[in-house]
């Protein structure tokens, strides 16, 4: 019987699922004391005193490899590497814009631009379509965003960059999702997905950085 | 059945794991060095720190297990640097050991990166006779301490701005050698003579420390001075930061009971400040307390050696960063 452990640090609070045979046993946010909580491990251990899964019951651990909080996506793949590990199990990486395009996917077949902070002037990009490699770029804002969608007559937007992409004058047809991220639960059906990610050590997760964009899923 | 602590370390710039028996004995360690990755910056840059350690904290773990032909099973506990150090390198060592605690179900403990320094000493030999008087030297710190028998830490007083490491660092620069340029500095000096007065800040006043001043004076006295000797400038700031330590350390030997004095951190490699400690030592009668050079900058097994007396002490401090962790603290 699967036991996945799926988990979520790119923003505040972090987010940690467990499901058996795809079914939900424990979701931090139906948890308050665990809302404040910045330490990963600390919501782990306390998702596993509050059922009756033990961590050597884990199948497969999924994380979100960013973009995002770069301690933050650090400390959740390092966990998910190091439990990797030591069970024995693989871990598979999906990327911020992956949940932020599996969120929106019950509600529009539109492509959907997502995005999220670098540094400086710079932005994460993603054209996520459903059933398609995902496109990410990374650089000055107005750029990639109209790198990624020149060819688009219509598209959707989700992340922190919503308003700014509107005010962009862009011709295309653009819908506002209204949302500025994805959520782990959008992830939890995506096992084909999640399945052709699977890697065991010496293959480990990496975090996407300016560096990793196309080698880190 | 024996069994062990495995150390991690990860505070800086060095990815770490070691494992290490109750006695000290050290049954094998592993550091990735990020120098290369560094040198271009002229010192560490905390962002490409972090992803270093995150792709090589795992490897180093397993090496480290192979290297001493023991698995997961012979480990008793998990010691891992929690502060002081760099947020984000903390992170990766403090997440990892975490999970692997909880995937093999053996307690996470989190170490004070300044007591393993104190405890690098006692490993694979004891050393130390307490209570001692300890000076840590490092690129990160810069004090002197008293430890009793017992394991309680009375800190008598450190520096006021840069480090000891700092400071060489950053002379280095100046002198044009290649990061880090601690050990390169001290290597020319013993070509140079000692014939620049380069001032002693804060020489007569108690236990505290100043190397910024000195700093300054190498930096002005490079720009005001037509065809500078490099190797009598490195020779000249070396025994002007010698005197230093050695007048505190004498100050704290002479107001503190101490059979021991403990030369610690990455500065402990230095020739002339070992040199200078021992002839401090003989004239004082008290015991020179050296790591050997392999364990006198940052790591693994120092942690773990540490961790054996937070386990006898029945301690138990959660793996949670803290990026500024005084030495009285455990």
């Amino acid at each position: 019987m699967s036991s996945i452990l799926f988990i979520d640090t790119s923003a505040s609070p972090y987010d940690v699922i467990i499901t058996r045979a795809e079914q939900v046993v424990f979701n931090s946010r139906d948890h308050q004391t665990m809302s404040e909580v910045r330490d990963l491990p600390i919501i782990v251990n306390y998702a596993f005193r509050q059922i009756d899964i033990t961590p050597a019951d884990l199948t497969l651990i999924a994380v979100n490899v960013g973009p995002g909080g770069l301690s933050s996506i650090r400390s959740g793949v390092s966990f998910a590497n190091a439990l990797s590990f030591s069970l024995k199990i693989p871990v598979a990486p999906f990327s911020s814009f992956e949940m932020m395009g599996h969120e929106l996917t019950a509600e529009t077949d539109l492509p959907v631009l997502g995005t999220t902070r670098g540094a400086g002037k710079n932005v994460y990009a993603c054209l996520f379509t459903a059933d398609q490699p995902t496109v990410m770029c990374y650089g000055i804002f107005a750029e990639v965003v109209q790198e990624l969608t020149a060819d688009l007559d219509s598209f959707a937007v989700i992340g922190t960059h919503r308003a700014e992409i509107q005010a962009l004058g862009l011709t295309q047809q653009i819908w506002d999702s209204e949302r500025t991220k994805g959520t782990l639960p959008a992830m939890l059906a995506q096992t084909d997905l999640l399945n052709s990610r699977q890697r065991t050590y010496p293959q480990i997760a990496h975090p996407i950085n300016e560096q990793t964009l196309e080698t880190a899923l | 059945m024996t069994q062990y602590i495995l150390g991690i370390e990860t505070s800086c710039d060095d990815t770490a794991a070691a494992i290490v028996a109750e006695d000290g004995r050290v049954l094998s360690a592993v550091t990735a060095s990020q120098i290369d990755i560094h040198a271009q910056y002229g010192g560490v840059f905390p962002e490409l720190a972090s992803r270093a350690h995150l792709t090589s904290m795992l490897p180093v773990v397993d090496e480290v297990f192979r290297a001493a032909d023991l698995t997961h099973k012979d480990i008793k506990a998990i010691g891992v640097t929690r502060g002081p150090g760099l947020i984000g390198s903390l992170l990766v060592g403090l997440n990892t050991a975490s999970a692997l605690g909880l995937g093999w179900g053996i307690p996470v403990i989190g170490v004070n990166h300044l007591r393993g320094h104190l405890r690098s000493v006692d490993l694979n030999e004891k050393r130390v006779e307490y209570p001692a008087i300890i000076l840590l030297v490092s690129g990160g710190h810069t004090f002197l301490a008293h430890m009793d028998e017992a394991g309680e830490i009375t800190y008598l007083g450190g520096t006021r701005d840069d480090s000891v490491g700092e400071a060489y660092d950053k002379v280095g620069r100046m002198l044009d050698l290649p990061y880090p340029g601690g050990p390169k500095v001290d290597r020319l000096a013993k070509t140079g003579e000692i014939n620049i007065p380069f001032p002693r800040p804060m020489l007569n006043e108690g236990l505290e420390f100043s190397f910024s001043g000195l700093k300054t004076a190498v930096s002005k006295y490079l720009r005001k001075t037509a065809d500078p000797k490099h190797e009598d400038i490195a020779a000249s700031f070396v025994d002007a930061v010698i005197d230093v330590l050695m007048t505190k350390c004498r100050r704290a030997l002479k107001n503190n009971p101490a059979k021991s004095l403990v030369v610690v951190g990455g500065v402990a490699a230095s020739p002339q400040l070992r040199a200078a400690a021992g002839q401090l030592c003989t004239d004082l009668d008290v015991k020179l307390c050296l790591p050997p050079l392999k364990w006198a900058t940052d790591n693994a097994a120092m942690i773990g050696l540490a961790a054996w007396d937070y386990v006898k002490l029945g301690l138990e401090y959660d793996p949670i960063p803290q990026v500024r962790l005084p030495i009285h603290e455990y």
